[in-house]
């Protein structure tokens, strides 16, 4: 949300200097990604606060951590709650569900021409640009309110308007001159022929408002969020009207900004003449109980009563005593607070939470649980390193490369449905031959003598919840010599740990991995007549396609059974 | 290779090293140990139950854009619930809660996935250190002591911390915390972007749902949740400018801390 500097000193009558707002900021309510002459972005990515994507959010909010007054008074909303025999707009909504309101206000009368250089800026200033003065109203409208609203041509929308699912196959040209397939997951705005919008996400290019539009069909509405954001992702369309009907929104915000909307129509000549309101407009009111010595033993501090209740005010929540405690209502914007926990946060911001002392922790000491595996990973990583070899990690992945060079068989790997890109597809069942990988790289980069080790998860398809995830310990030794192994081997044996006391050498096991190994330098491992891995030479057919011809020893084995 | 016995001659003789996340991911592990803190191993293939929903972040919720998720193709049959790579260490804090009874002091590490382009400033692939700590009558001060005790010892002792508010669905209140920038001491440097600190850790007071979901009762208990980001400390307590290099196995970079 990139909040105009100028815009906001109109709705905040500011006791500080802006840098003082910009220090606090991060400080009392939320970080902050950029700041200029112009803007301040607020960081919003993932945030809860939807009432900080309007200025008028902001400026409370602004108003409250530097003590200053707001220059705004609420919207007045009469002028759209007409009576019956006002002309009515022709709306149907299918499914309440998905559109709880839906207001369309015809405007006419209007001249299409450039928004006022004053309005230009304070678009810009949002990151926003602007289009012509009649669309430019709906974008004015929902940054300061952060209700988003849509202007139709009225000339191009025929008969009913509704509000409905999309039909199977439906397709509809959007603002940007796409076009976008529709299934029965988008709910849309449609005419009596055909779509005109996706609702909530974007326009239609058909009804979009041209040089010549006179009269318009001004929507205010709120969407499930939970339908929409799916419709946004699937049609990777992410605009500020989409981000905000995501975050949720308000019926009283709502009227707000149509009344204030309607209002500029009027200035810019236009004429309401028809109007329609459906749902229940009426925002729900949220009471919380928040009690003093809650407060004070989550936060770690005393709070005095009459700052508790301060604090609170200042953001907007009326409080009523009772006893030691308070019945909090919550004011209509703040739909990110429902429990206690949610106030206490409030209140200690408001104190700050960088006055909070540190209190060292009390109490008694958990029972001892099994430390032993973690413990002995370690004692293994030290063993190794004293013996000379330089631990590395590798991804939990097989790159391209090594599944197409090794021919590795994909089917038995598990496999991302949403790779990032051909390197994150496939995860890897075995360490070593991510390590020949990097040993080959390694040798290319000049490296003579490389003794690496990694020591992590390899990830196993099973039948279960789950995949089966188990520690291995890799080791790869290319030293110059025609045969590493036997060097490797020595490394292996002078490990001294318990862990390792039973291992043996087999050659009676035969390997699964057999195809990858020298014909004839290869072994199982094995403890207590169990298979926990092998120590083998790589053969040179497939060390030569990872570009070297030096020869490459490896050693794996299981951790954990 | 048959022969058994060990013969020294025959072994190269090299400088080894471990590598210096895992270095460091030990001296943290050591340090919180001292303070009762004990290791549980979390599975890095989990549901989304675990990774997201149980920890109120539910499906197409807008807190979801915080952790762009890959996910598993080929799952058991035998499961219903999605399958992906955590995105966080934090899938470990309700098996944490279902498995122990408070108090409770836990410790989690490892590795951590995104859907993220690789560059040098982003990765898929990263650590994660966090704190299960729950118990009566822990309080933000707790987690202002635990956040000066780890960054003190990382960073040196006359490290600065501060909290400030940050959203995070399983936790409220929300914490971020800051160190003082190492580079400019606080006076404001390209590093920490002219403000003078530098963000080190998330953390906040767990949610009241969260320990119900774990089967503890939030009227008796509170708890901690509490991490650090350990790549980008180390970057920048080494001067690293290149996250890639962590897994990149290239010797070259890690021969600097031998």
């Amino acid at each position: 949300m990139k909040v105009s500097i100028k815009w906001l000193k109109e709705l905040v009558d500011l006791k500080t200097p802006v840098e003082e707002l910009v220090r606090l900021l991060p400080l009392r309510t939320i970080g902050t990604k950029e700041v200029t002459d112009n803007f301040i972005e607020l960081d919003m990515k993932g945030y809860n606060r939807a009432d900080l994507l309007s200025l008028r959010g902001v400026a409370l909010e602004a108003a409250a951590i530097t003590n200053s007054p707001t220059g705004f008074k609420p919207a007045v909303i009469e002028q759209i709650t007409y009576d019956a025999d006002f002309p009515k707009v022709n709306i149907s909504v299918e499914d309440e569900k998905l559109c709880p309101v839906y207001c369309l206000a015809k405007i006419e009368g209007l001249k299409v021409k450039p928004t006022a250089q004053e309005e230009v800026k304070k678009l810009e200033d949002s990151g926003m640009r602007t289009v012509n003065n009649v669309a430019d109203v709906t974008n004015l409208v929902m940054l300061e309110y952060g209700q988003p609203m849509h202007a139709f041509d009225a000339e191009k929308v025929r008969g009913c308007v509704k509000v409905r699912v999309a039909k199977e196959n439906e397709k509809i040209t959007t603002l940007d001159g796409k076009i976008r397939d529709l299934n029965k997951e988008d709910l849309l705005i449609g005419d009596e022929n055909e779509p005109i919008g996706i609702a909530g996400v974007m326009g239609g290019k058909d009804s979009e408002i041209s040089e010549n539009t006179t009269s318009i069909l001004l929507e205010a509405a709120i969407f499930d969020p939970i339908s929409l954001r799916k419709s946004s992702l699937r049609h990777g369309l992410y605009s500020e009207a989409s981000r905000r009907f995501q975050h949720g929104l308000t019926k009283t915000n709502l009227l707000q900004a149509l009344s204030t909307a309607i209002k500029m129509y009027e200035k810019l000549g236009g004429k309401l003449t028809a109007i329609t309101l459906t749902g229940d407009l009426k925002d729900e009111v949220k009471k919380v109980k928040l009690s003093q010595s809650k407060i004070n033993s989550l936060i770690g501090v005393e709070i005095p009563p009459n700052e508790v209740e301060s604090s609170l005010k200042k953001l907007g929540f009326t409080l009523e005593k009772e006893g030691q405690d308070w019945e909090v209502t919550v004011p209509y914007w703040r739909m990110d607070i429902d429990i206690e926990e949610d106030l206490i946060e409030e209140v200690a911001r408001m104190y700050g939470y960088e006055k909070i002392p540190p209190k060292e922790l009390e109490g008694e000491m958990p029972q001892k649980i099994d430390q032993s595996f973690p413990k002995f990973i370690y004692d293994l990583k030290k063993a190794l390193k004293e013996a000379g070899l330089t631990e590395v990690q590798t991804y939990s992945f097989y790159s391209s490369k090594t599944i197409n060079d090794l021919r590795l068989t994909i089917y038995d790997l598990i496999k991302i449905s949403n790779p990032i890109s051909s390197e994150t597809e496939y995860m890897r069942d075995n360490l070593w031959p991510n390590l020949l990988e990097v040993t080959a790289i390694n040798i290319k980069q000049g490296y003579k003598d490389i003794a690496i080790f990694e020591i992590g998860k390899v990830y196993i398809l099973q039948k279960g919840d789950l995949p089966k995830e188990q520690y291995r310990l890799s080791i790869a030794l290319s030293n110059g010599t025609t045969n590493p192994v036997e060097e490797l081997y020595r490394i292996f044996q002078g490990v001294n740990l318990p862990h390792f006391q039973g291992v043996q050498l087999s050659k009676s096991v035969t390997l699964t991995q057999k195809e990858y190994f020298h014909p004839t330098r290869f072994q199982a491992l094995e403890d207590d007549g169990q298979t926990i891995g092998f120590i083998a030479e790589i053969h040179p057919r497939f060390v030569n396609k990872f570009g070297t011809e030096q020869r490459i020893a490896a050693l794996e084995v299981k951790l954990v059974l | 290779m048959q022969e058994k016995k060990l013969d020294h001659f025959l072994i190269h003789y090299r400088i080894g090293l471990i590598h210096p996340l895992d270095q460091f991911e030990h001296e943290i592990v050591e340090l919180f140990s001292k303070i009762g803190f004990q290791q549980y191993d979390a599975p890095q293939i989990d549901t989304d139950d675990f990774n997201f929903e149980l920890l109120n972040i539910p499906a197409e919720h807008p807190a979801r854009d915080l952790w762009d998720t890959l996910y598993i193709d080929n799952k058991p049959q035998t499961t219903s619930n999605k399958l992906l790579l955590r995105t966080h260490t934090s899938n470990a804090q309700i098996r944490i809660l279902r498995e122990y009874k408070p108090p409770i002091r836990m410790m989690v590490l490892g590795r951590c996935f995104r859907h993220e382009n690789i560059d040098a400033r982003h990765e898929h692939t990263f650590d994660q250190f966090e704190i299960v700590y729950v118990d009566k009558n822990l309080s933000m001060a707790n987690l202002q002591y635990l956040s000066e005790y780890f960054l003190k010892s990382v960073l040196g002792e006359d490290t600065k911390v501060r909290l400030r508010p940050k959203y995070y669905p399983f936790v409220e209140p929300g914490v971020g915390i800051d160190g003082i920038c190492i580079f400019c001491k606080g006076k404001g440097c390209k590093v920490c972007g002219g403000v003078g600190w530098l963000e080190v850790a998330g953390a906040g007071m767990m949610h009241p749902q969260v320990l119900k979901n774990g089967g503890v009762d939030p009227k008796i208990y509170t708890g901690i949740a509490w991490g650090p980001g350990l790549e980008r400390i180390l970057m920048l307590k080494h001067g690293i400018n290149d996250l890639r290099l962590f897994r990149s196995g290239n010797l070259r970079f890690l021969e600097k801390f031998k």
